[in-house]
C-alpha cells in the first residue's frame, strides 16, 4: 500500500474503471491522474499546477509560464469526455484520499484548454472538448 | 417557456397546434420519440409531470453503452404544489447501479439539499441530473461532471441530455 498517497493502488489496473473506454484514451488518462498519484493528501492544492508541468510536460506547452494544453502529442485533449467518465468512476469507488484534488487538475485541465483556445483560435472558434 | 404559455403569447392566428389535444376522451401530449418508440422527454418537468409513475422501470439498449435502466423511486412534493420540486432515481447499468436526483424546481428546500450556486459560475453550472454521491461526498457538479455514468445513462433512456441546467426562478 502506498501509505497516504493520494490515490490508492489499482487505480491503472482495474477494468472498471475503463470498461468502454476506447485504449489510446484509457492510456492517456492513466497518464494524466498518475501524475498526482504520488502527491501526499497534506499538500495543498496549489500545487498541482507545479506537479502537472512538471510530470507531464507533453501534455503542456512549455513556452507559457501557466498551463496551456499542448496539441498534438496526446490525445487527452480530445478526451476530456471519459477522463470525466474515469473521474466520476474514481470517486465512486474511493480511490483518492482526497476527492477534491481530482478536482483541482480537471479545472486546471479545463483552464489549460480554454488558454489553448484563446491563444490559438482568437478567430472566435473554441473546443472544449471531443 | 412551455408550449402553452408560447402559444398564449403568440398572435392568435399562430400556426403552431396545441400542445395537448383531447380526443375521445383521451388526452394526447406533442412529443418526439427514439426510433424504437420510446418517448423523448423535453425536460426534467417534462418527465415529472409525464414520466413514469413512482416504482415503474423504463429501460433501452444501446450500441455503446449496452442496456440502461431508471427505476423512478420517488417524486418529491413540497405542500401545496402539484410539481415535484425534485425525483429520486436509481438508474444502472450492466456493471452499476447509482441513485440520480433529478431537480425539476428551485425552490428553497431545494437549494438547502442541492448545493447550488446563487449566482452564475461559468465553471460550476447549476445541472439538473444531480448523482447521489456527489452530495454525499459533499462534492460540487463542474463544467466536466455530467459526463458520469449516472448522468449519461439517465439521458440514454429519457432523452434528456445530461448538462441539462436547473430553473432559475430562485437562483
Amino acid at each position: 500500500m502506498s501509505g497516504n498517497n493520494l490515490l490508492r493502488l489499482g487505480y491503472r489496473t482495474d477494468d472498471s474503471l475503463y470498461g468502454d473506454i476506447p485504449k489510446e484514451a484509457a492510456d492517456s488518462i492513466r497518464e494524466f491522474i498518475g501524475s498526482i498519484a504520488n502527491l501526499k493528501t497534506q499538500k495543498k492544492q496549489i500545487e498541482v499546477e507545479r506537479a502537472l508541468c512538471k510530470e507531464l510536460p507533453h501534455f503542456f506547452d512549455q513556452r507559457f509560464n501557466r498551463l496551456v494544453a499542448r496539441k498534438g502529442q496526446t490525445i487527452f485533449w480530445d478526451c476530456l469526455d471519459y477522463f470525466a467518465t474515469v473521474r466520476f468512476r474514481l470517486v465512486c469507488g474511493d480511490y483518492c484520499n482526497d476527492d477534491n484534488m481530482l478536482y483541482a487538475i480537471t479545472h486546471e485541465a479545463v483552464l489549460a484548454l480554454t488558454r489553448y483556445n484563446q491563444y490559438v483560435f482568437q478567430e472566435g472558434e473554441t473546443i472544449v472538448s471531443r | 417557456m412551455s408550449l402553452d404559455r408560447l402559444q398564449e403569447l403568440s398572435s392568435t392566428d399562430s400556426d403552431i397546434a396545441p400542445s395537448d389535444i383531447e380526443m375521445h376522451g383521451v388526452k394526447y401530449i406533442r412529443s418526439e420519440y427514439f426510433t424504437d418508440g420510446q418517448r423523448i422527454f423535453f425536460s426534467p418537468l417534462d418527465f415529472a409531470l409525464n414520466g413514469p409513475n413512482d416504482g415503474s422501470v423504463m429501460e433501452r439498449e444501446h450500441k455503446l453503452y449496452g442496456r440502461c435502466k431508471v427505476k423512478v423511486l420517488k417524486r418529491h412534493f413540497e405542500r401545496g404544489s402539484e410539481v415535484p420540486s425534485f425525483i429520486e432515481c436509481e438508474v444502472s447499468r450492466s456493471f452499476f447501479k447509482h441513485k440520480l436526483w433529478v431537480v425539476v424546481r428551485t425552490t428553497k428546500l431545494v437549494l438547502e439539499k442541492f448545493p447550488y450556486n446563487s449566482i452564475r459560475d461559468i465553471y460550476q453550472p447549476n445541472y439538473a441530473l444531480y448523482p447521489d454521491i456527489y452530495l454525499k461526498k459533499n462534492l460540487r457538479m463542474d463544467l466536466v461532471s455530467p459526463r458520469n455514468d449516472a448522468s449519461i445513462a439517465f439521458s440514454i433512456v429519457t432523452g434528456i441530455p445530461t448538462g441539462t441546467k436547473v430553473r432559475e426562478e430562485l437562483l
